[in-house]
């Protein structure tokens, strides 16, 4: 047996293993405590600190680029989950991984399409290695903790709808916020 | 057999890492010990000839308090697509790291990236996709004080494993070091003022060749406008002329409307290792991305040492929904050849519905090239809801093609998708053209391609294919690579851990 062929039964046993135990897996035993962490320029330039979103909730970060067209069917709905959840302790930041060749049309497509979460540029890919955020649009899901709560590779329509879900369930775990004295 | 074992390990243990262990030991958490990471696997084979191509990247990161350290195994086998001997492994440990990160900011001493700019003095990136990798191998320090940012930076473009396939590679060590800096500064919110400096000396015998490059730049952000400029000359070798790069982007966006209008003028102001294969700088090209396949036939390549142009777009949205993209760009070269413009059009429409259609789009995209070679194409692209899961897409285009060296055809190309929320995709493609027999030589009439794609546990990906597909080139965020004509069967997976 070849040296590829070694390689390849290893690697098919073990995508065959994986595919069946995702199936099967507790989502409690996929829990992540690994934090994440970027600060980036938003549209006008000023720096956004992921660390200072975290401390007034959950945020909800999405890897996406002008050129990406699954990424311009998922954005109208994260609009939607931007503006629903405003003011409900969720954050939700939109990152576009344009590089120089693109980036100058960023801030004209968003501004255009008037979505109102929070757009920051990682020009030069930090943000994206740092999540492993090799295609696009993958969405994660923050903790206050920094903490990955879930993630979503891709947009196929539905997508919304479970991460609406999983917000609210995310949400619905937070103490409830100080009611303020009259 | 190292690679055998290797691999094996790195396989199972992302695997085991990102899935098979309980919470704590998953992460690796350790107090303030953080790890993670990713493992990536691509495997081809051909049915014709059995040619098989392994390719493999394994990264790992750790983080404790304000310590990091990470490195990426590489493997390939062959170590190169079209690599004439076939069967040799080339892995190893291609980019490793330690830093050290405070308030004042971050020294890191291994490999790295970095950008200067847009990139017209230095861009240094990872784009696996289209397999660009040209990182440094030395220091790299960056910080901020108040309105100021700065980054300084030394080291070497590394040899790649890909570059490792002669039997005796003792003599590939790239001797080209770089030193660069790059100052920011904000002296108002709104204007952003940056210079850098980039310095490449490769050691020879009776001296070096040394090649200085140096930019300015200004951004201002005012309401809808926003503007950005940035010029920079490079020494020209041994007494040459020196080289200028020029780029300019003007960018005026409000609610319903977005225009951006880019100009470059870039004239012998290409940065390389000085064997050539290693850019160091890598500007703008304004051109515009694709996604369809289609549109990707003959994408554009930036010569940064002779090419000049503009890009101008429009975004606008006429109403609820409704989404029309405008896009012309031309390139030429400096003795006013016109080697490369395109006219793009792009209507789409989202709708609101639980069930039925969900988006339409229609694209019309013209393209001439330099050596003869005219593109009409258009696309249709329509995705339906049929439930709260699934879901249809169907993409059909067709292009038209003059070319004066083999004469005109037309390619039709339909994509029929099944999704299925959130984790499974059923594809089928297939591509055919009317080439007569002279036109078409070896090329197949027909090509067909069934593809799986299916997500695990949120943070794995697999997606295996068969069938065959025609030649052409892969493109990601405005940047290619090209694939020859294949027909067999190929995986990839990644995991995240």
């Amino acid at each position: 047996m070849s040296l590829l062929r070694q390689n390849l039964t290893l690697e098919v046993a073990a995508v065959a293993t994986v595919f069946i135990l995702g199936a099967f897996t507790p989502a409690a035993w996929t829990e992540e405590t690994r934090t994440y962490d970027f600060k980036l320029p938003d549209l006008e330039g000023k720096e956004v600190s992921l660390q200072q979103l975290l401390a007034q909730g959950p945020v909800l970060v999405n890897f996406w680029a002008t050129w990406c067209k699954p990424c311009q069917k998922e954005l109208p709905h994260l609009d939607e989950i931007a503006r629903e959840f405003a003011g409900k302790g969720l954050s939700v930041v939109a990152v576009s991984v344009d590089n120089p060749r693109s980036v100058s049309k960023v801030k004209s497509y968003v501004k255009a399409q008037n979505y109102s979460f929070i757009t920051v540029l990682d020009t030069n890919g930090e943000a994206k290695r740092a999540f492993k955020a090799f295609s696009q649009p993958y969405t994660v899901m923050l903790k206050q903790d920094g903490t990955k709560a879930f993630s979503n590779i891709g947009y196929k329509p539905g997508d919304e709808k479970l991460i609406r879900e999983k917000i609210l369930a995310l949400l619905a775990t937070l103490p409830a916020p100080a009611e303020t004295a009259e | 057999m190292r690679a055998a074992g290797a691999l094996a390990l790195s396989l199972l243990a992302g695997f085991a890492a990102g899935t098979l262990l309980p919470p704590r030991a998953a992460a690796f958490d350790l107090g303030a010990l953080n790890a993670g990471g990713s493992n990536q696997t691509e495997y081809s084979v051909a049915t014709e000839d059995g040619h098989e191509i392994l390719e493999e990247w394994l990264d790992l990161e750790l983080t404790a308090g304000d310590l990091a350290a990470g490195l990426r195994y590489e493997a390939f086998q062959p170590p190169q697509k079209d690599d004439p001997l076939g069967d040799p492994v080339r892995e190893g440990v291609a980019f490793r790291y330690v830093e050290v990160g405070r308030d004042w900011g971050s020294l890191r001493a291994g490999n790295y990236y970095a950008l200067f700019g847009r990139g017209l003095s230095l861009n240094l990136f990872e784009d696996r996709d289209v397999r660009i990798d040209n990182n440094l191998d030395g220091v790299l320090f960056q910080g901020a004080s108040g309105p100021l940012e700065w980054t300084m930076l030394s080291g070497r473009a590394r040899v790649t494993s890909s570059e490792r396939w002669p039997a005796d590679d003792s003599g590939l060590e790239r001797l080209d070091l770089l030193h660069g800096g790059d100052l920011a500064l904000r002296p108002v919110s709104r204007l952003r003022l940056g210079v850098s400096a980039v310095r490449s000396r490769f050691p020879l015998a009776g001296g070096e060749v040394r090649r200085d490059l140096v930019s300015g730049r200004a951004e201002v952000s005012a309401g809808p406008l926003s503007f950005y400029g940035e010029h920079g000359t490079l020494d020209g070798i041994a007494g040459a002329r020196d080289g200028e790069g020029t780029y300019l982007s003007v960018n005026a966006a409000m609610k319903g409307v977005g225009f951006t209008a880019e100009y470059k003028n870039y004239d012998r102001f290409s940065l390389t290792t000085l064997d050539g294969r290693i850019n160091l700088n890598n500007p703008p090209a304004l051109s515009k991305e694709q996604s369809y396949t289609l549109l990707n036939r003959d994408p554009h390549f930036l010569v940064v040492n002779d090419e000049r142009g503009y890009q101008v777009e429009l975004t606008a949205v006429p109403r609820h929904g409704a989404t029309v993209t405008l896009n012309r760009s031309r390139n030429e070269r400096h003795n006013g050849l016109v080697w490369y413009e395109e006219y793009f059009l792009e209507a789409r429409q989202d709708f609101d519905g639980e069930r039925g259609l969900s988006t339409a789009s229609i694209i019309a995209d013209y393209r001439g090239v330099e050596e003869g070679k005219f593109h009409s194409s258009f696309i249709g692209d329509v995705t339906w809801i049929l439930d709260d899961v699934y879901s249809l897409r169907v993409e059909a285009g067709h292009q038209h093609t003059e070319n004066t060296a083999i004469g005109s055809f037309d390619t039709e190309l339909v994509v029929i998708e099944l999704n299925q929320s959130p984790a499974l995709v059923l594809g089928a493609s297939i591509e055919w053209n009317n080439k007569s027999d002279a036109q078409r030589g070896d090329e197949d009439a027909v090509y067909a391609m069934g593809t799986v794609s299916r997500t695990l546990l949120g943070d794995a990906d697999l997606t295996l294919a068969f069938g065959s597909r025609q030649a052409g080139y892969y493109c990601v965020g405005g940047r290619c690579r090209y694939e020859p004509a294949f027909k067999g069967f190929e995986s990839k997976f990644l995991v995240r851990f």
